[in-house]
């Protein structure tokens, strides 16, 4: 598998480029019921972000204040969220190995080619159906993004999606109060699906439409993510959906 | 014919034992003893059993994803219900009107005890296969253990909440207990080298208890033959007198801990002459130790009481299911449960199979 070219080659003047996608093709499906060879963290506060976040965390520095406030989950191809939000983290979380070295590859020549963008992204390969609670405090996170989920059609499949009672319970502990959860599919029947799913859990309550027309991160996923930009080029119709995370009563 | 008993369980002067698909059911009080009246046709192996408040009633769950209800006095079935996925462990709610189930697929469904047809609640999920199940003394919060190393305290009824995760166990929950004098202590084991004992509201450790040096000195100390890894197989504790009891997949040994102001302090070892299936103590503290069976074995089972090192129960009550299959070729690998949760097992065994399919195809080209 062709590679893209090694940003250390870099000499002045030198664009690296980024990585060519159709060489990091990956089946869409992966299954996260079963063990992935994956390394995680016992639990939040013994992880070491200092690979992904290097200019914010250092690997033996006791004072990092910093931590993630957005996730992406299953972050297929998408990094455009960055420059948007230069001083909050970002997580990309993919279990899928090739997908997971594209989007990293594609972060690090976009670090080298823009000195101090892209710093505040990062990619890791995880199980975000497993793990998220051995990664985050609850109430760290502000933003969490499930962008063009794996539908699983079948009907005895719909116990994988992404979005599920279930899972809503764990995405509630880990977002804070105010924040956010966003939902993109060009998938009609999923779309209802996570919005009956997020409509019946006590602890969302979907921000109107109208509320978003000034949100930064929908034009993004509808325009600029790579998911989205497909979708453009199909000519699919693209649903979105954004709760807040309410109080317990 | 000796059958062994896999599963042993006490609650209220009541003693189950299971081989198989057959249950005995002995009182303590009466010293009587029967036998559920099992269906012959259907004889799926029974996965798990639970007793309500007053042992009344016993659920139990089968291979066969059937979940029963009996009455305990009559050995009548009252109720059976279907359950989506195979159960791994069964609560009562304190007024014995509904159970919570936990299976391995992660999710817990909620079921009343009655003769109603109904699918189950689905209260909560996980991704991972659950292991065990508990609900706090006050009922505020249900707690549960899986094979990716999580216990999670979730609110209840309001399993939408999530309290907190307990983590810091390495490897796969096979079993949790309260230590129940002192309601925030939490104990808990698996694959660890270790148990834990938390302080479950806070999600805190207050202590682990090293598991896996007492083995290797046991084992060394008394020549038994060593395992590849240390599986917890039960807790269990006798509340009168604050004692805990651990034994493990595989070996002949049980651990004693007293509980003394939050924490556990090891007592002693009982080298049993047999292979442990499983533990339990009767409300008289005497401690009941169901054996692997195979032609040397002398005792089905061995009743420990604190007034005299061993003492064997009279067995005749205890021996003869009916139509039960010869014992003497038993096999060590059906009663092997928990070692399977271990991951590398579990991936050494898929390595295997995949090398087998590999050198077939290789055969047929």
């Amino acid at each position: 598998m062709e590679d893209s070219e090694q940003s250390s080659n870099k000499r002045p003047g030198d664009v690296v480029k980024l990585p060519r996608k159709r060489f990091y093709r990956q089946r869409a499906h992966a299954n996260p019921f079963s063990d992935h060879d994956l390394i995680y963290p016992i639990k939040p506060d013994e992880m070491d972000w200092s690979p992904y976040f290097p200019k914010y965390f250092s690997k033996d520095s006791k004072d990092n204040t910093k931590k993630v406030d957005f996730i992406d989950v299953g972050c297929g191809y998408g990094v455009a969220l960055a420059p948007l939000f230069p001083d909050k983290l970002i997580l990309g979380m993919e279990i899928r190995t090739k997908v997971e070295d594209y989007v990293k590859k594609r972060i690090d020549a976009l670090r080298a080619n823009q000195e101090d963008l892209y710093q505040n992204i990062a990619v890791i390969r995880m199980n975000a159906m497993k793990f998220l609670p051995n990664f985050f405090e609850p109430g760290q996170l502000s933003k969490m993004f499930f962008l063009f989920p794996d539908p699983h059609f079948k009907k005895k499949k719909h116990k994988n999606r992404i979005i599920s009672p279930n899972l809503l319970a764990e995405y509630a502990y880990l977002l804070k109060v105010g924040g956010q959860l966003y939902t993109a599919t060009d998938v009609r029947e999923l779309h209802e699906w996570m919005v009956e799913k997020c409509d019946a859990h006590p602890l969302f309550e979907r921000i109107p439409d109208e509320e978003l027309k000034d949100d930064p991160c929908i034009n993004c996923i509808l325009n600029e993510t790579e998911e989205g930009k497909k979708v453009a080029r199909n000519k699919g119709d693209k649903h979105f959906a954004v709760y807040r995370r309410i109080e317990n009563n | 014919m000796k059958v062994p008993y896999h599963i042993i369980k006490h609650s209220n002067n009541c003693i189950a034992l299971v081989f198989n698909n057959k249950i005995k059911i002995k009182n303590l009080s009466t010293n009587e003893t029967i036998e559920l009246k099992q269906d012959e046709i259907n004889n799926s192996k029974v996965r798990s059993i639970a007793f309500n408040n007053d042992a009344s009633v016993l659920a139990v769950a089968s291979d066969d994803k059937k979940l029963k209800f009996w009455d305990v006095k009559t050995g009548v079935c009252l109720s059976i219900k279907n359950t989506p996925k195979k159960v791994n462990s069964i609560v009562f709610e304190k007024n014995g009107k509904r159970i919570l189930i936990a299976d391995g697929f992660g999710d817990v469904y909620r079921y009343t005890v009655d003769n109603s047809v109904e699918e189950g609640e689905l209260m909560l999920g996980h991704v991972s296969m659950l292991t065990d199940i508990l609900l706090s003394n006050d009922e505020k919060y249900v707690l549960t253990s899986d094979r990716d190393e999580k216990i999670r305290v979730t609110h209840y009824p309001k399993t939408y909440i999530i309290h907190n995760y307990c983590l810091g166990h390495k490897e796969y929950i096979s079993k949790m207990i309260f230590i129940s004098n002192n309601d925030k202590l939490l104990l808990s084991g698996g694959g660890d080298d270790y148990l834990y004992l938390w302080d479950f509201i806070n999600a805190k450790i207050i202590q682990k208890i090293d598991i896996k040096t007492l083995i290797e000195e046991a084992i060394e100390s008394n020549n038994l033959s060593s395992v590849e890894s240390y599986n917890v197989k039960e807790i269990t504790y006798y509340s009168k007198e604050n004692i805990v009891a651990v034994c493990f997949e595989k070996l002949p040994l049980v651990f004693l801990f007293n509980v003394i102001k939050d924490k556990l302090y090891y007592k002693n070892t009982i080298i049993n002459e047999d292979i442990i299936l499983d533990i339990a103590f009767d409300n008289f503290g005497r401690l009941w130790i169901s054996n692997f069976v195979d032609k040397n074995t002398k005792n089905i089972i061995n009743v420990i009481s604190k007034y005299s090192p061993v003492e064997y129960l009279s067995n005749e009550k205890l021996e003869f299911f009916e139509n039960t299959d010869e014992c003497e070729s038993n096999d060590m690998s059906e009663y092997i449960v928990v070692e399977n949760l271990r991951k590398e097992i579990l991936d050494a065994k898929k390595a295997q199979q995949e090398e087998e399919n590999i050198a077939k195809k290789q055969k047929t080209e």
